[in-house]
């Protein structure tokens, strides 16, 4: 029995989506790949439940990062996550500096502003939707993301122009 | 490539490498239902729909959860520099005689690096400098070289250097490279049109041992003991930025006759004019930082920004002073911000403080 129409559609959509999160979320996009797929397998599992909520997406993203959090503790985590991230690095794409920039300093972020940064901004969730994917208040959801982006700032990825926007894109 | 924070994380995410196995989430979906099922001893197949989303917390209830990278990991294994004088590529002869000098050369064969500065030392060494000499293999053309570091996933600064083409003999690019972590620093190098890279090792900076804490035990300190507040001029430079951030340099200068050491962030506040504080004091800005020495009469600096209250949506206070407590320093200073300077009066804090560092940010 193959899955359905609707299943395959969803699982369509919400693949790149989940692979992109997660290796903001871990810093390696092979380990991204991996959750991402046992993710899908999770959204098979409780399709049921899953295909009636308003926000089947943010499920999916809860469902994912918990999943990245198991693996890491589970894991000798910080050897290779080293041993991949610089292995990563040594590809000579173009433009590999600023990748390597944005990835280290979304890797250096605290869980939580790395949580709230990658929902809001990469998975596109509303303040709404990111704060009961993550089980907090909206406020603190604003507070966490303003927290992340004032760090890629000092990073110097982003100008204070850039701040300003998005500052009063989360006082709205 | 976009500057904004959407364009940023869409740069820095990676992409799948291959399509999503639908039909093998699918099948793994039932053998994970089927499983939970015996284990429960359901004797149906059938879930009933709930409109609540499922009870998996996202985040940790422990508010003191690590971050999944440490951030000081122990500096990644970099290939040590070789002394050798047969693994020296022929085309680098042109260069005239290094023999004996440490270098390495890229794992693509066409630079190689000399180190004069063996070993390189992370921060600004001061008795003996972090001197590279690039030798490259194709033509420089009279183009400069243009070097960038970066230390994944420890630190994510990068650093820049660009380096003109005016040297002789060969094709060679002087350079001095300091760094602030010691680690695998990874190097890519362009000129003329060329590209290269390779990995660097750069040893913990010359600090000295931690000092010893003041007992009454005959102990005696090793190293420079920290930067007193009542020997320090601690000044505050005046507002770079926008409108919606302001940057300050913080300046520290060492006005006595010993050097002294400088480790971590200043605490800083606001207060107004009736030396009460405004709010609450500014945030520390996560970054890897190292110590730093301050030689008699040398400065360190300390980047602090403030945010707009306007923007931030944030009750105002008028700051008249700024209260600064040097790094491990219980005795503050105090300056005088610059006039009508608003920051946030409330729970959320009215800027963000970097470490203290050894160059000007401004």
């Amino acid at each position: 029995m193959s899955a359905p129409e609707d299943v395959n559609a969803f699982c369509r959509r919400e693949w790149p989506r989940l692979v992109g999160s997660l290796s903001l979320f871990t810093g390696d996009g092979d380990l991204a790949q991996e959750l991402a797929q046992e993710t899908l397998a999770r959204v098979c599992r409780d399709w049921h439940k899953v295909s009636n909520l308003d926000a089947p997406g943010a499920w999916a993203h809860r469902v994912a990062f918990n999943l990245a959090r198991s693996h890491f503790r589970h894991r000798a985590v910080a050897r290779r996550h080293s041993a991949r991230l610089a292995a990563a690095a040594r590809n000579d794409e173009p433009d590999t500096t600023t990748v390597i920039a944005v990835r280290n300093a979304v890797a250096l972020l605290p869980t939580r502003q790395r949580t709230a940064l990658v929902l809001r901004y990469f998975a596109d969730l509303s303040v709404a939707d990111a704060a009961e994917a993550m089980r907090c208040p909206e406020g603190t959801v604003k507070t966490l993301t303003r927290q992340a982006i004032l760090a890629l700032r000092s990073a110097g990825l982003i100008s204070e122009a850039e701040i300003e926007e998005e500052s009063m894109a989360d006082v709205e | 490539m976009s500057n904004d924070v959407r364009g940023l994380l869409r740069d820095g995410a990676t992409r799948p490498t291959a399509d999503a196995d639908v039909a093998g989430a699918w099948s793994r979906g039932r053998r994970l239902r089927a499983r939970r099922l015996a284990v429960t001893g359901l004797a149906t197949a059938a879930i009933v729909a709930v409109g609540t989303i499922a009870a998996v917390n996202l985040i940790p209830n422990d508010h003191n959860t690590k971050p999944l990278v440490p951030a000081t990991s122990a500096p990644a294994a970099c290939a040590a520099p070789s002394k050798a004088t047969d693994d020296v590529p022929d085309w680098a002869a042109s260069a005239g005689s290094l023999a004996g000098i440490a270098h390495q050369v890229s794992p693509d064969g066409n630079v190689v690096a000399f180190i004069f500065g063996n070993p390189l030392r992370a921060g600004a060494p001061t008795g003996r400098q972090n001197k590279v000499l690039w030798v490259v293999r194709q033509p420089r053309g009279g183009q400069p070289l243009a070097i960038t570091a970066t230390l994944p996933p420890t630190d994510f600064r990068v650093v820049r250097a660009r380096v003109p083409a005016g040297s002789s003999p060969g094709e060679i690019y002087p350079s001095t490279i300091n760094v602030p972590t010691p680690g695998c620093w990874h190097f890519t190098l362009a000129w003329n049109g060329h590209r290269s890279s390779m990995d660097l090792a750069y040893k913990s900076a010359e600090t000295p041992a931690p000092r010893s804490t003041t007992t009454t035990s005959t102990a005696v300190a090793i190293g420079p003991a920290d930067c007193h507040t009542k020997s320090m001029t601690i000044s505050v430079g005046p507002p770079n930025g926008a409108a919606g951030h302001v940057g300050f340099e913080i300046s520290f200068r060492n006005d006595s006759t010993a050097t002294c050491l400088l480790s971590g962030y200043p605490g800083v506040s606001f207060l107004d004019a009736s030396g009460k504080q405004i709010g609450v004091p500014v945030t520390r800005n996560p970054m890897a930082h190292t110590p730093v020495t301050v030689a008699p009469d040398a400065t360190a600096y300390a980047l602090l920004v403030t945010m707009n209250p306007d923007v931030a949506n944030c009750p105002a206070g008028v700051a008249s002073r700024i209260r600064i407590y040097p790094p491990n320093e219980t005795a503050p200073a105090f300056v005088a911000a610059v006039s009508g300077l608003r920051v946030c009066a409330a729970q959320s804090a009215p800027g963000y403080v970097n470490p203290v560092v050894d160059t000007a940010n401004y």
